[in-house]
C-alpha cells in the first residue's frame, strides 16, 4: 500500500511541476533532452540515408542532407531513378524523373512550404524568438489516451506547429502542422519515435507522417545518420538552367 | 472475503492510475509488476468514422464572416461539436473535439477581431434527447484552441453577443438547467473577455432562464432579452411560467427593464412562455418578438425599441413548438425581411405580416440562419438534417454533404461480407450502410430504408430480405430491403383500451435463439414470430403504470405539444438471454427491472433488489449475458431527474441481488447509455454515456476511457460487437458510426500481460481481402469514411511509452527468412502496426519512366507466419495466421498458381534488370576507356563502336524515350511490367494466356541477352588485349550472380538501388 501512495503522490507532483511550466522552460527542456544548445549548434551538417514505408508494401529509399545556415537537398530512390527536392537558401527546385522528365524545375509555393520547414537547421523551436516564431505552452494533452504536454508554435510565416511532448522526457513524439497556403489550411501529423544519439544530439530513427485519421500513412526509418559531413554548396545549388537568364535548353544538374 | 475478494476493495481507489497486481501478490513484486490501466492502455486500436455525412444531424447555431472575399463558417452542431470552414463549407473540419462536451447552443465570431470566437455549449432547443453542456469557451485563435471561460453549471446556452466595439464586453444568454432548478442561468455579462462573469439578468425562479438575446451593431447598448421559465420531466414539458417575458437594457446589459402589456402597447396578456427576439441590424428601432402565449400568440413588430406593437404572422408555423423554434433572423440590409426558422423555413419580405415557405428541398426543422452582410444572397441554415447553403438569397439550397454530425440511437449489424450497420437516427430516418466499401465509405454507400425519428432497426433474421425499422413511437415497420415495399406492423390496442404506451425510443429486439422472432414493448412486451403478422402480448403492464406520468396530452406548456417524445411509464429495454431464451430481461423508463424465467408466463419486478439506485429511474440498458443464464447489467440513466451521474449494476443470480459497477469511481462521465458485454471475454465490458465510451477489462471493476483516433466527446447510445469480426461498433449521438476494427486484443489485456514491458498480442486471422478498386472523385466537398484496413494488423503492448532506440517489427517466413520489417508505434498501451503481406519489389532496371506496376512485391500465400518484436535486448514472437478472402472463388492451390507465376515474372524482371546493368556496364566502360585512347587510334573506334552496339541492345529492353510525354514506347521491361502487374491484381488461378505471355517474354528477353553475350563473346577478346597493351583495365561483363549479391545488400537497381543522384544519373540513358 505504502508503495501506491508514493506513486500517487510523486504523479500528481510531476503533474503539478507540468502545470507550472512556462513555455520558454519547456522549449529549454526539449532543448536539453536533445543534447543541450552547445552540442546542438556544434552540428554544422547532417546526412541521413533511410527506407521509406508508403504502406501497401510501397517501399523506397530517402537521403535528406542539411547543412547551416538553411540549406537542404532530399532524394527519393525507386527503381534505380532519384528524385531530388533541394533549397539553397534563397529558392527550392527539384527534379522528378519518376514520369521521364528529367530537367530540373523550381518549387511551386505549396510544396516549398513544406521543404522550408525541413530546411530550418535546428527545428523552429531552437532561437525560436530570433526567428520571429511565438511560443506558447497549452497545457497537457493527449496522444492516443497517454499523456503529453503541447505546445503552439507560430513560425514567423503564420504556419502552426503543434509539439507534443513526452512528459518524461520532454523529447517531442508528435506535431501536428497546420499550414495556410493562400488562405487554405493544409494540415499534416507527424509521430517521432526511436531517438538515437548523434554527435550527442538526440534524433529521431523512426518518422511517421499522414493525416488525423492516419497519423502513419507513410514512415521513415532512418538507416544511418551522420553529422558534421563535408556536403558541398553546389548539392543544394540551384542548376544553372533555373538560374535567370538561362537558357531554356540550359544544362543538366 | 476471500484474498480477491479483499484486494478488490481497494483497487477502486487506486483506479486509473495504479492497477497494482502486487497489490495482491506482495509488494515485493512491484518493481515489477506496477501497470497502468487507463486511456493510453486501450486507445492504441485505431477507431474510422463510416459517417454518414448524408443524413447528417442538428445543426444548432452558426455564424460567419466574410473577409477578403472569403467566407469562414463556425457550425455548432447540436451533439456533434464545432466544425470550421475557411472556404464558405467546400470543407468543414471539428475544431471542438479535445473539449468535454459536444453539445452546442450558440456561436459567436467576435465583429471586431474575428480571431476571437465564442461558443455557448449546451443546446438550447431542448427536444427530449438534448444534450448537455459545460459553459461559456473562448478561443483567441480563430477556433484551433478553446478555454472554458466559466459559467460551467449553465447546462444550454441559446445565445452570445459580442460587444462590437469593445470585444471584451460579452453577454451570454444562459438558458440553464432543462431538467431541474439551478442559479447559474439568465443574462451574464463580462467586461473583461471572460474572466469575470456578473449576472445581470435573473430569473423569476429555479426554471427561469435566457431564451434569446438580440441586439444590433449600430446601436450595441440596446439590447433584448427574452426569459423562460421552462421545465422538461421525463414524462412531461413545460414551455411558460410566471418567469417568463421580454426585457430590454440600454446600457449594454447592466440594467434591465420588462415589456410587457402593461407598459407596451400591443403586447399580448401574460403567461407568456418563450419568445424569439431580433433586432433589424440596418434598423435598431425595429425590434422583431415572436411570443408563446396562451392568448395572442404570434409575431409582433415595433418600430420604436419596443414600446409599441404590431401584430404580424400568426400561421401554424408561427406559433408552434416555440421550444424548439424560437428563433428570428433579420436580413442585415432590410429591416422589413425575416427569416423564421420551423419545421419549414419562413420568410417575410414585408416586415412580418406575411410568410413565405422557402424551405426548398432542404430537410425541414430549421434552427439558425447566417445571412452574409457583404452578399445576403449567400444564406447558411442549419436544421436536424445538416447545414444548407443558398447562393440566391434563401430559395434554394445545397446540402452540405461534409459534416458527419448524425445523431444514431442505436446500431445493429448483419453477417454479410462484409457486414452492413443499421441504425436508427435523430429526426433522420433508418438507415443502412456498409462497414467497408472498395473506394471508401461514400456518402451514397448509405440508404434510407424508412421514415420519421429512427431508433431500433434491425435484419429480420429469418428472412434477411426484409428489415425492421421503426419510426417514433413504437411506429414499427417491416421493409423489403431490395424494393423498399414497407408493412406497419405496430401492435395495436385491444377493445377498449385507451393507447398502448410506446416509448419514444420503443425498444425492439430480435432473439438470439430464434431466428426471426422479434419483440416489441409499450407497457406490455410483444412478441411476434411470424414476421409481424400477429404478436402475442406476453407481459402484464409492466411498468409502474403510474398515472401521474400519462397526461402528454397536457404536455407542452403554454403551446401544448404531444408528439409522443414525452410517453413514458413504458417499456424502454428488452434483452433475451442468449443462454437461454425462456429468461427475457425488461427495464422501463419508470425504473421497474423485470425478468420472466419461464418463457413470460411470469414476471418478477427485481429493481427493488438494487440497493442505492434512487427509484423510478430511467433503466437504459437492461443487458442479459452472453455467459451465464443469471447474469445481466442494467445501467440507469438519471439526466432527467437533472442527475448526470452514470449508473450501472450486474446481477449473477436472476436480479435477487445487484453490485453496483463503480463507473464514477473509474472516472467515466455523464449519464449512462448502454453496457455491453463482449462476445468471447465476459470480463470485458463497455459502456456508452453521453460523453462518451468507457473500457473496463475486470468485469466492470476498472474502467478506461477510449480516446483513440481522436473520438470526441461524443455520446456512445449504442455499441454492437460483431461476431465474426470482432469489431467494435459504436452509434454516436452526433458523430455517426465509428468502428474499432477486431478488439480481440482487449481480451488479453491481463494483469499479467499488462506487468509486461512489451508483447505482442495473437489477433484475428489475417485475410488477404481482395485488392480492389471503387468509388468516383466527389470533389472536396463530400464526407468519405475509412475502409478496414487491408493490411495485416499486428498488434503489440508495452508498459512505457517507446522514447529510445530501436523498436523492431519483423514478420519471418516459415523458413524463419525476414519477409518484412514493419513500421510501427511507439505508445504505451496497445499499439497496432501494418503488414502489408507484401515482399520487396522486384529489382527494375531505370528506363525513361518508373515501371509503377512493379512498384510492389507480390502478396505472400497464405500461410502462418511469425511476427518478431525487438525493444532493446528482449524478444517477442507471436503467430500470425494468414488466409484468404472467405469470399474468394478460387482455391488455395488457385491462389499458390498465381503467386507462382507472378514470381516467375518477378524473376524475369530481376534477370532483365540484371542484364540492363550488364549492358550498361559494358558501354560505360568502353566509353571511359575510349576517352583515354587517341582519338584517330582504331581501338577509340572499336570502343565507341562496342559502346553503340550495347546501346542498341538495351533498347531493345528498356523503353528510352525521355521527355515526360506519353509515348506509348514499350520494350521488354515494360511489357514484363504489365503482365506482373495484371497476375498481382487478381489472386485466383492466372489466366493460361498470362503464363503463355510470360514464357514467351522470357524467352524473348534471352534472345537479347544471347546478343549480347554473342557481342561481348566475340569484341571482348580482342578489345580487351588492345586495352592491355595500353595498360588500361580489361572490360567485363557483370556475372548475374555478382549482381544478385549487390542486390541482396541494397546496392541493386531495384527499391533499394543507391540514395543519391549521382551526377551520372541522367547519362544513364
Amino acid at each position: 500500500m505504502r508503495h501506491a501512495v508514493i506513486v500517487l503522490i510523486a504523479v500528481s507532483c510531476l503533474s503539478v511541476s507540468a502545470h507550472a511550466q512556462t513555455a520558454e522552460e519547456l522549449v529549454n527542456k526539449n532543448i536539453q533532452a536533445k543534447g543541450g544548445m552547445e552540442k546542438i549548434k556544434a552540428i554544422t551538417s547532417v546526412r541521413m540515408i533511410g527506407k521509406f514505408d508508403g504502406g501497401g508494401g510501397f517501399t523506397a529509399e530517402q537521403s535528406q542532407e542539411n547543412k547551416r545556415p538553411n540549406l537542404v537537398r532530399e532524394t527519393f530512390s525507386l527503381q534505380g531513378m532519384t528524385a531530388i527536392t533541394a533549397y539553397d537558401g534563397t529558392t527550392g527546385w527539384r527534379i522528378r524523373p519518376f514520369g521521364g522528365h528529367k530537367d530540373p524545375q523550381l518549387i511551386g509555393e505549396d510544396n516549398l512550404r513544406d521543404l522550408l520547414l525541413d530546411a530550418d537547421f535546428d527545428g523552429p523551436l531552437v532561437d525560436y524568438k530570433e526567428k520571429g516564431n511565438t511560443v506558447e505552452y497549452l497545457g497537457h494533452d493527449t496522444v492516443d489516451g497517454d499523456d503529453a504536454l503541447r505546445l503552439k508554435v507560430t513560425l514567423r510565416n503564420g504556419d502552426i506547429i503543434y509539439y507534443f511532448l513526452d512528459p518524461d522526457t520532454n523529447l517531442e513524439i508528435r506535431k501536428e502542422v497546420q499550414e495556410f497556403i493562400r488562405g487554405s489550411v493544409r494540415e499534416s501529423v507527424v509521430e517521432l519515435g526511436s531517438y538515437k544519439a548523434v554527435g550527442g544530439v538526440m534524433f529521431p530513427f523512426s518518422i511517421s507522417q499522414g493525416s488525423k485519421d492516419n497519423p502513419r500513412a507513410q514512415t521513415t526509418t532512418v538507416e544511418k545518420m551522420e553529422v558534421n559531413v563535408a556536403i558541398p554548396d553546389s548539392e543544394f545549388a540551384l542548376p544553372a538552367s533555373l538560374k535567370p537568364g538561362a537558357k531554356a535548353d540550359a544544362g543538366k544538374k | 472475503m476471500n484474498a480477491r475478494a479483499r484486494c478488490s476493495q481497494f483497487l477502486p481507489k487506486l483506479s486509473l492510475w495504479l492497477v497494482a497486481a502486487w497489490l495482491c501478490a506482495g509488494a515485493q513484486a512491484f518493481a515489477q509488476a506496477a501497470y497502468k490501466y487507463d486511456a493510453a492502455t486501450v486507445s492504441g486500436l485505431p477507431a474510422r468514422n463510416i459517417g454518414s455525412a448524408m443524413m447528417s444531424g442538428r445543426i444548432a447555431a452558426l455564424d460567419g464572416v466574410e473577409q477578403d472575399g472569403r467566407i469562414t463558417v463556425f457550425v455548432g452542431a447540436a451533439s456533434g461539436g464545432v466544425w470550421k470552414s475557411v472556404n464558405g463549407g467546400t470543407t468543414y473540419r471539428p475544431v471542438f473535439d479535445r473539449e468535454d462536451v459536444q453539445s452546442i447552443g450558440a456561436v459567436t465570431i467576435d465583429p471586431s477581431n474575428p480571431k476571437t470566437v465564442w461558443v455557448g455549449t449546451g443546446e438550447a432547443w431542448t427536444r427530449n434527447s438534448v444534450s448537455v453542456g459545460d459553459g461559456v469557451y473562448k478561443s483567441t485563435d480563430g477556433g484551433e484552441n478553446w478555454t472554458n471561460a466559466g459559467l460551467k453549471d449553465s447546462e444550454r446556452i441559446a445565445k452570445i453577443l459580442v460587444d462590437p466595439n469593445d470585444g471584451n464586453s460579452v453577454l451570454v444568454c444562459a438558458t440553464g438547467h432543462l431538467w431541474n432548478d439551478n442559479d447559474e442561468r439568465g443574462v451574464f455579462k463580462s467586461s473583461d473577455g471572460g474572466k469575470t462573469w456578473k449576472k445581470v439578468l435573473a430569473g423569476a425562479n429555479g426554471s427561469t432562464g435566457c431564451g434569446l438575446l438580440a441586439a444590433s451593431r449600430q446601436e450595441p447598448k440596446t439590447i433584448y432579452a427574452s426569459m423562460w421559465d421552462f421545465r422538461r420531466q421525463g414524462w412531461t414539458f413545460r414551455s411558460g411560467g410566471p418567469g417568463s417575458g421580454l426585457f430590454k437594457s440600454t446600457d449594454g446589459g447592466d440594467h434591465w427593464a420588462e415589456i410587457n402589456d402593461g407598459n407596451a402597447k400591443g403586447l399580448p396578456p401574460k403567461p407568456w412562455g418563450r419568445t424569439a427576439v431580433a433586432v433589424a441590424p440596418s434598423k435598431p428601432q425595429v425590434v422583431y418578438a415572436n411570443i408563446e402565449a396562451e392568448r395572442g400568440r404570434g409575431l409582433y413588430r415595433s418600430d420604436d425599441g419596443g414600446a409599441t406593437w404590431t401584430k404580424g404572422d400568426a400561421s401554424n408555423f408561427m406559433v408552434w413548438r416555440p421550444f424548439y423554434f424560437g428563433n428570428l433572423i433579420v436580413d442585415p440590409r432590410d429591416e422589413n425581411k425575416i427569416f423564421k426558422p420551423d419545421l419549414i423555413l419562413m420568410l417575410s419580405t414585408d416586415g412580418g405580416r406575411s410568410f413565405n415557405v422557402v424551405s426548398g428541398g432542404a430537410h425541414g426543422d430549421f434552427h439558425d440562419v447566417w445571412i452574409n452582410p457583404k452578399n445576403p444572397n449567400i444564406v447558411i441554415v442549419g436544421d436536424d438534417g445538416g447545414l444548407w447553403r443558398s447562393e440566391d438569397g434563401g430559395n434554394l439550397w445545397k446540402h452540405q454533404l461534409n459534416l458527419p454530425v448524425s445523431q444514431f440511437y442505436h446500431v445493429s449489424t448483419d453477417n454479410a461480407d462484409p457486414y452492413h450497420v443499421y441504425g436508427g437516427l435523430q429526426d433522420n430516418s433508418s438507415w443502412v450502410g456498409d462497414s467497408t466499401y472498395p473506394g471508401g465509405i461514400s456518402n451514397s454507400r448509405w440508404e434510407n430504408m424508412f421514415g420519421g425519428d429512427g431508433f431500433w432497426m434491425f435484419e429480420d433474421t429469418g428472412d434477411p430480405a426484409y428489415i425492421y425499422a421503426e419510426a417514433q413511437g413504437g411506429h414499427i415497420g417491416r421493409v423489403n430491403r431490395y424494393t423498399h415495399e414497407t408493412r406497419d406492423i405496430q401492435p395495436l390496442p385491444n377493445y377498449g383500451e385507451k393507447k398502448l404506451r410506446f416509448n419514444w425510443n420503443a425498444p425492439i429486439h430480435m432473439s438470439p435463439n430464434e431466428k426471426g422472432t422479434i419483440y416489441i414493448g409499450a407497457q406490455f412486451l410483444f412478441r411476434s414470430r411470424d414476421h409481424g403478422q400477429s404478436w402475442d402480448r406476453i407481459s402484464p403492464d409492466l411498468t409502474t403504470n403510474d398515472p401521474e406520468k400519462q397526461k402528454q396530452e397536457e404536455s407542452g406548456g403554454v403551446t401544448v405539444d404531444n408528439s409522443s417524445a414525452e410517453m413514458n411509464t413504458t417499456i424502454n429495454s428488452i434483452s433475451e438471454s442468449p443462454k437461454n431464451g425462456q429468461i427475457i430481461w425488461v427495464g422501463t423508463d419508470d425504473g421497474n427491472v423485470q425478468i420472466t424465467r419461464d418463457g413470460a408466463k411470469t414476471w418478477a419486478n427485481v429493481a427493488g433488489n438494487i440497493s442505492g439506485q434512487e427509484k423510478n429511474s430511467w433503466a437504459s440498458t437492461v443487458e442479459a449475458s452472453r455467459f451465464d443464464e443469471a447474469t445481466a447489467y442494467a445501467t440507469f440513466d438519471r439526466h432527467t431527474f437533472g442527475d448526470m451521474k452514470p449508473y450501472a449494476y450486474k446481477t449473477t443470480d436472476y436480479g435477487k441481488t445487484w453490485t453496483a459497477l463503480p463507473l464514477l469511481e473509474s472516472g467515466v462521465r455523464g449519464y449512462a447509455h448502454v453496457i455491453k458485454e463482449d462476445a468471447v471475454n465476459p470480463n470485458l465490458l463497455f459502456v456508452g454515456t453521453e460523453f462518451g465510451l468507457w473500457i473496463s477489462i475486470d468485469g466492470g471493476q476498472h474502467w478506461a476511457q477510449y480516446k483513440g483516433s481522436n473520438f470526441p466527446a461524443a455520446a456512445v447510445r449504442d455499441i454492437v460487437v460483431h461476431p465474426r469480426e470482432n469489431d467494435l461498433v459504436l452509434a454516436t449521438h452526433g458523430r455517426g458510426i465509428w468502428i474499432i476494427d477486431d478488439i480481440s486484443p482487449l481480451r488479453a489485456l491481463t494483469p499479467e500481460l499488462m506487468a509486461k514491458a512489451a508483447t505482442l498480442i495473437p489477433g484475428r486471422p489475417v485475410i488477404q481481402y481482395f485488392q480492389v478498386n471503387g468509388g468516383w472523385p466527389e470533389g472536396d466537398e463530400s464526407f468519405s469514411g475509412n475502409n478496414r484496413p487491408s493490411d495485416a494488423q499486428i498488434t503489440y503492448y508495452q508498459k512505457a511509452r517507446h522514447i529510445f532506440g530501436d523498436l523492431k517489427i519483423e514478420v519471418l517466413d516459415q523458413n524463419g527468412e525476414v519477409v518484412d520489417t514493419v513500421p510501427n508505434s511507439k505508445h504505451r498501451g496497445l499499439n497496432r502496426a501494418s503488414w502489408s503481406m507484401r515482399l520487396k519489389a522486384p529489382a527494375v532496371a531505370p528506363a525513361a519512366t518508373v515501371l509503377g506496376e512493379a512498384a510492389q512485391g507480390p502478396r505472400v500465400l497464405p500461410g502462418v507466419y511469425t511476427v518478431k518484436l525487438t525493444k532493446g535486448d528482449n524478444v517477442y514472437t507471436e503467430t500470425l495466421n494468414v488466409v484468404l478472402d472467405p469470399r474468394a472463388k478460387f482455391s488455395v492451390e488457385d491462389r499458390k498458381a498465381q503467386f507462382e507465376l507472378e514470381m516467375k515474372v518477378y524473376k524475369l524482371l530481376e534477370h532483365m534488370t540484371w542484364s540492363v546493368e550488364a549492358i550498361e556496364g559494358v558501354r560505360k566502360a568502353a566509353n571511359e576507356r575510349a576517352a583515354k585512347v587517341p582519338e584517330k587510334d582504331p581501338l577509340r573506334s572499336q570502343l565507341q563502336q562496342l559502346a553503340g552496339k550495347c546501346d542498341e541492345i538495351r533498347s531493345k529492353i528498356v523503353a528510352t524515350k525521355e521527355g515526360g510525354m506519353i509515348t506509348g514506347e514499350e520494350r521488354i521491361r515494360e511489357h514484363l511490367g504489365q503482365l506482373y502487374g495484371s497476375i498481382d491484381g487478381y489472386e485466383g488461378r492466372p489466366a493460361d494466356y498470362q503464363a503463355a505471355r510470360a514464357e514467351s517474354l522470357g524467352q524473348e528477353l534471352e534472345d537479347v541477352i544471347n546478343d549480347f553475350r554473342k557481342l561481348t563473346q566475340k569484341e571482348l577478346a580482342g578489345v580487351n588485349a588492345s586495352l592491355k597493351k595500353k595498360k588500361l583495365d580489361a572490360i567485363s561483363v557483370l556475372a548475374e550472380a555478382d549482381w544478385q549479391k549487390k542486390r541482396e545488400a541494397g546496392a541493386g537497381s531495384g527499391a533499394s538501388t543507391g540514395m543519391r543522384a549521382e551526377p551520372g544519373m541522367r547519362e544513364i540513358d
